[in-house]
């Protein structure tokens, strides 16, 4: 870090504004940028699910979707299937998650760099395609990997015409949205693991503790507001989940909110509906904030275990478990990415898709790549997806920074809803925020701002969805950051922005810099926010995916793109994993 | 009403004004619209057409069509997809920010497009479009009509079993588990119309026990047929089939037509409230409607209308009993779809 230069002297007026004005109005900005990302969306989603029919047609309020939500029966089954996929999956999510953070940060886990970088690759899958490759693995009748078993189990005597395993069920379903949550969860946490103060634990140790006390009663406490977060997060992002529930819960009939509201607004689209639906989304996140503020958050000081006596992390030998732990490690990255690349990289190269075989080599070509060439506005899509992407990961990060900062460091009055709101537009489903964004956006005042129809509008509405994540992961950076260093600098006169951003805004460089690619990865594979505020000269490549998946019926081609993005988005994780390791040699 | 002279004096005036009043005086009907396009000099056109599918040419060749037989009329054309785009645009369009001459909605979303005055009225009748494609308020005019069969893999199922196959052979326990359907059971829908209420929920009841997979998209359906994950699929669309065959080269597939063959309305296609080329709009639209559009609709796009003589469509159905969709009750097809959803036992939230 650099030293802080001595300070001049300044006069008593000068020093009052940086101290007490400057706060205030950044707080006062930071505010105004919230309540227009997310509160005017959602004003117009509350006033959505009291209105029926299509929005364009104003009509009378009404209570009607709220009857109709909640005296269907199916609804209650449905709320249920959905805490037990929630919950398990999260479950799922968290400990695998919780073990790779340890592994990668605490131990000495041979390639962990390598398995840090790789953790990320699951990002790259668009979520429909990972669901379809899985389903080709394990569909009961054709699944490749089903055949296999049955072949096996033959060999036993046990003859089978379909099955083993069956994807379409809620442990397909959990399995499915459990390993694409890993990266999420861990991004989440892995900051907290990295930079925890190993005096606790080597103390604990001292005292005469086991090493699964010391994880027990130290460790685990004291990474608890990352922790939480994380159960939190993967919670509500469980709830909201749709590609796994759609592709493999509705072949089994099994119903989760998320597809809930597709019916409500596939068969008649009934937005006012979907609208009642994603208010009671909110309610819960606000129900989930409350706790987290609670338990978390009011617990700050307790939890800082980045102060200005300097720390290094401590490692854990593992011995002869080294090749186990990376094992383990491996044995999730096959599953993640490896097995369900390999079915997209052969769909990509087959002529029509069949099942992997010696035969199908020999006509594997890759045509479906020269025809992605050829499809019409690629290389449109291509900027705007690039230019989106930056955009939405810079603005995200940075609006997050200066969040958690308030949230976390001031006392200025009502800093928690700021906290709440940020939180709350992760309840609000993708495809909620986009119809909303298009009638707040179609309408005066903020028709005049000409921002419909652009990349820009696209961007604003990612930022939207992503800063739920990104203030998580701000917040705990900055709740592990002792307020001394802070405090050192202003009683050595330096004004509390300069402090937030020759201080502060280094220390959680890298928390900032996982963020902004976790942001980024995910705005690149973004899906149905692109696809609805889509318009004439705004395309993405997710679009064009869809587009080549859903209205050209080719699978083929759409696995041929997926494979360009998981590629391109590798190269993403290459560079962005050198900036993580950058930051931490300014340390 | 009363008679003012006799068929024959009627007919004598005919042929004496034909022949001595100049041409343009009783041109056709389409010709003062012509004049219009003329002046107009274009048209922005927004419907579900694609004009190239996997690499291949598709709907291009439909959209040269029309300019060959107008080259006075250029079409800026862009392509609407599905739902989610329809709906986009129905709000684009009432918030003034995209407008189109001509453009596209849902059979669902024809009320509300007359409901926030989208739509500008056009007597097609008068234009020439046949009754089986006019909106009976002259909304607008139908375009790539659905006909549904049982699409099934022919590698699980040999062709001359496919051909035996009834309705009633969703409903067989036979194929228990090994079947599947869309979210969306239009056929049913069409059937209804034909068969009754009572008939039509029964069967549902029935399908519904035999255990079909639900899938979400046709799409999906339709590429999960093609590799085998299911034998066959009940109401699956003719253009998912044909797209499968033609374009993605899937030999796979095949799809058979039970009677009666159901038969859907299709999109509606429209001339807009603020269209700046009125003339030229209804010009494309009246063209839409005739035999030779919908000829090379069929070819490309595979929904032809089977009424037109000359395609495809219409020769696989001809003799066929067909039961086809009505604009007339298309406000009240969802209802009649939840309904057939509600008695196989899916979710249905309205």
């Amino acid at each position: 870090m650099e030293a802080i230069a001595t300070p001049r002297p300044l006069s008593a007026r000068w020093n009052w504004v940086r101290l007490r004005i400057a706060p205030n109005l950044l707080f006062g900005l930071i505010a105004l940028v919230l309540l227009w990302l997310i509160l005017v969306p959602l004003g117009q989603l509350i006033l959505n699910s009291f209105r029926v029919g299509h929005p364009a047609v104003p009509t009378p309020l009404t209570l009607e979707n709220y009857r109709v939500g909640f005296t269907t029966p199916l609804t209650y089954q449905m709320i249920w299937n959905t805490v037990y996929f929630a919950g398990a999956g999260t479950l799922f999510t968290v400990s695998i998650a919780i073990l790779f953070a340890w592994l990668t940060e605490r131990t000495d886990m041979p390639w962990r760099n390598l398995a840090w970088s790789l953790l990320l690759v699951p990002l790259a899958m668009p979520g429909f395609l990972f669901a379809m490759a899985w389903i080709f693995l394990l569909d009961n009748r054709i699944g490749i990997a089903n055949i296999w078993l049955r072949s096996l189990l033959a060999y036993f005597g046990w003859d089978m015409e379909t099955g083993p395993i069956n994807i379409y069920s809620m442990g397909g379903m959990i399995f499915l949205d459990g390993l694409r949550g890993v990266t999420t969860v861990f991004l989440l946490i892995v900051g907290a693991f990295r930079a925890m103060d190993p005096n606790l634990e080597e103390a604990a140790r001292i005292s005469g503790a086991k090493a699964w006390t010391t994880f027990r009663r130290i460790t685990l406490p004291t990474l608890l507001p990352a922790l939480l977060a994380a159960f939190l997060y993967s919670f509500i992002s469980s709830m909201e989940s749709f590609e796994a529930p759609l592709l493999v819960g509705l072949p089994g009939n099994i119903y989760v909110y998320s597809t809930m509201i597709f019916f409500s607004t596939r068969l008649m689209p009934s937005h006012g509906l979907a609208a009642a639906f994603a208010v009671s989304y909110c309610v819960v996140a606000i129900f989930l904030v409350v706790i987290y503020q609670r338990v978390a958050l009011r617990q700050t000081e307790r939890f800082a275990t980045i102060t200005g006596k300097g720390y290094r992390p401590r490692v854990t030998r593992l011995g002869r478990w080294r090749p186990a732990a990376f094992g383990l490690f491996a044995g999730y990255f096959f599953l993640a990415v490896l097995l369900p690349l390999f079915i997209l990289i052969w769909a990509a190269l087959s002529p029509s898709y069949t099942q992997p075989s010696w035969d199908g080599l020999t006509k594997l070509s890759l045509i479906h790549f020269r025809r992605l060439l050829d499809e019409p506005g690629i290389l449109q899509a291509t900027w705007n997806t690039v230019l989106i992407t930056v955009t939405t990961a810079t603005l995200c990060v940075f609006l997050s920074f200066f969040v958690s900062w308030i949230v976390v460091r001031t006392r200025i009055h009502g800093r928690m809803i700021l906290d709440s709101l940020t939180f709350l537009a992760h309840s609000i489903p993708g495809i909620v925020i986009a119809l909303a964004f298009i009638f707040v956006y179609l309408q005066e005042p903020f028709r005049s701002l000409h921002l419909y129809g652009t990349v820009w509008i696209v961007s604003l509405a990612l930022i939207t969805q992503y800063i739920a994540f990104t203030t998580r992961t701000t917040n705990a950076a900055i709740t592990q950051i002792h307020k001394e260093l802070e405090e050192a600098a202003r009683i050595a006169g330096v004004g509390r922005i300069t402090t937030l951003l020759r201080v502060t805004f280094p220390l959680v460089l890298p928390a900032i810099a996982a963020a902004w690619i976790w942001v980024a990865a995910h705005a690149v594979r973004a899906f149905s926010v692109p696809l609805m505020l889509a318009s004439e000269g705004n395309w993405t490549l997710s679009v064009i995916l869809w587009n080549i998946w859903d209205e050209q019926n080719a699978l083929t081609m759409a696995a041929a793109l997926g494979v360009v993005f998981i590629v391109s988005l590798a190269l993403l994780t290459f560079f962005g994993r050198r900036m993580i390791v950058r930051a931490f040699s300014m340390e | 009403m009363y008679r003012t002279s006799k068929p024959g004096t009627i007919l004598m005036a005919f042929f004496l004004a034909s022949y001595l009043l100049p041409p343009t005086a009783i041109g056709g009907p389409l010709d003062p619209y012509i004049d219009g396009a003329k002046k107009e000099g274009s048209v922005r056109v927004g419907i579900t057409i694609r004009q190239k599918v996997q690499g291949k040419v598709a709907g291009q060749k439909y959209l040269d069509a029309f300019q060959k037989k107008y080259p006075f009329v250029k079409l800026n054309f862009k392509r609407i997809g599905g739902a989610r785009e329809r709906n986009r645009l129905i709000s684009e369009m009432s918030g003034g920010v995209v407008n189109f001459d001509v453009a596209t909605v849902s059979e669902t979303m024809v009320p509300t497009i007359v409901d926030a005055k989208l739509v500008r009225i056009v007597d097609w009748k008068k234009l020439g479009v046949p009754d089986v494609l006019r909106h009976p308020n002259n909304v607008g005019v139908s375009l790539r009509t659905p006909v549904f069969g049982i699409g099934y893999n022919r590698d699980l199922i040999p062709d001359n079993v496919a051909k035996s196959f009834t309705w009633e052979t969703c409903t067989d326990p036979k194929w228990k588990g090994k079947a599947a359907t869309d979210d969306r059971p239009q056929h049913l829908k069409e059937l209804y119309r034909t068969w009754g209420k009572e008939k039509t929920l029964d069967y549902a009841k029935r399908w519904a026990a035999n255990k079909p997979a639900m899938e979400p998209s046709r799409s999906t359906g339709a590429q999960k047929l093609a590799s085998g994950a299911y034998h066959m699929m009940c109401g699956m669309p003719r253009r998912q089939a044909k797209d499968l065959q033609v374009y993605g080269g899937v030999k796979s597939i095949g799809i058979v037509y039970p009677e009666p063959v159901p038969v859907g309305v299709g999109d509606l296609i429209f001339v807009t409230e603020k269209a700046k080329s009125p003339n030229a709009a209804s010009l494309f639209i009246a063209w839409t409607a005739t035999g030779e559009a919908q000829n090379v609709l069929d070819d490309v796009d595979f929904s032809g209308h089977p009424s037109f003589e000359g395609n495809d469509i219409n020769d696989v159905i001809k003799g066929k009993k067909v039961a086809y969709g009505s604009w007339e009750d298309s406000d009240s097809s969802d209802a009649l779809l939840a309904e057939i959803l509600q008695a196989m036992g899916f979710p249905v939230v309205r």
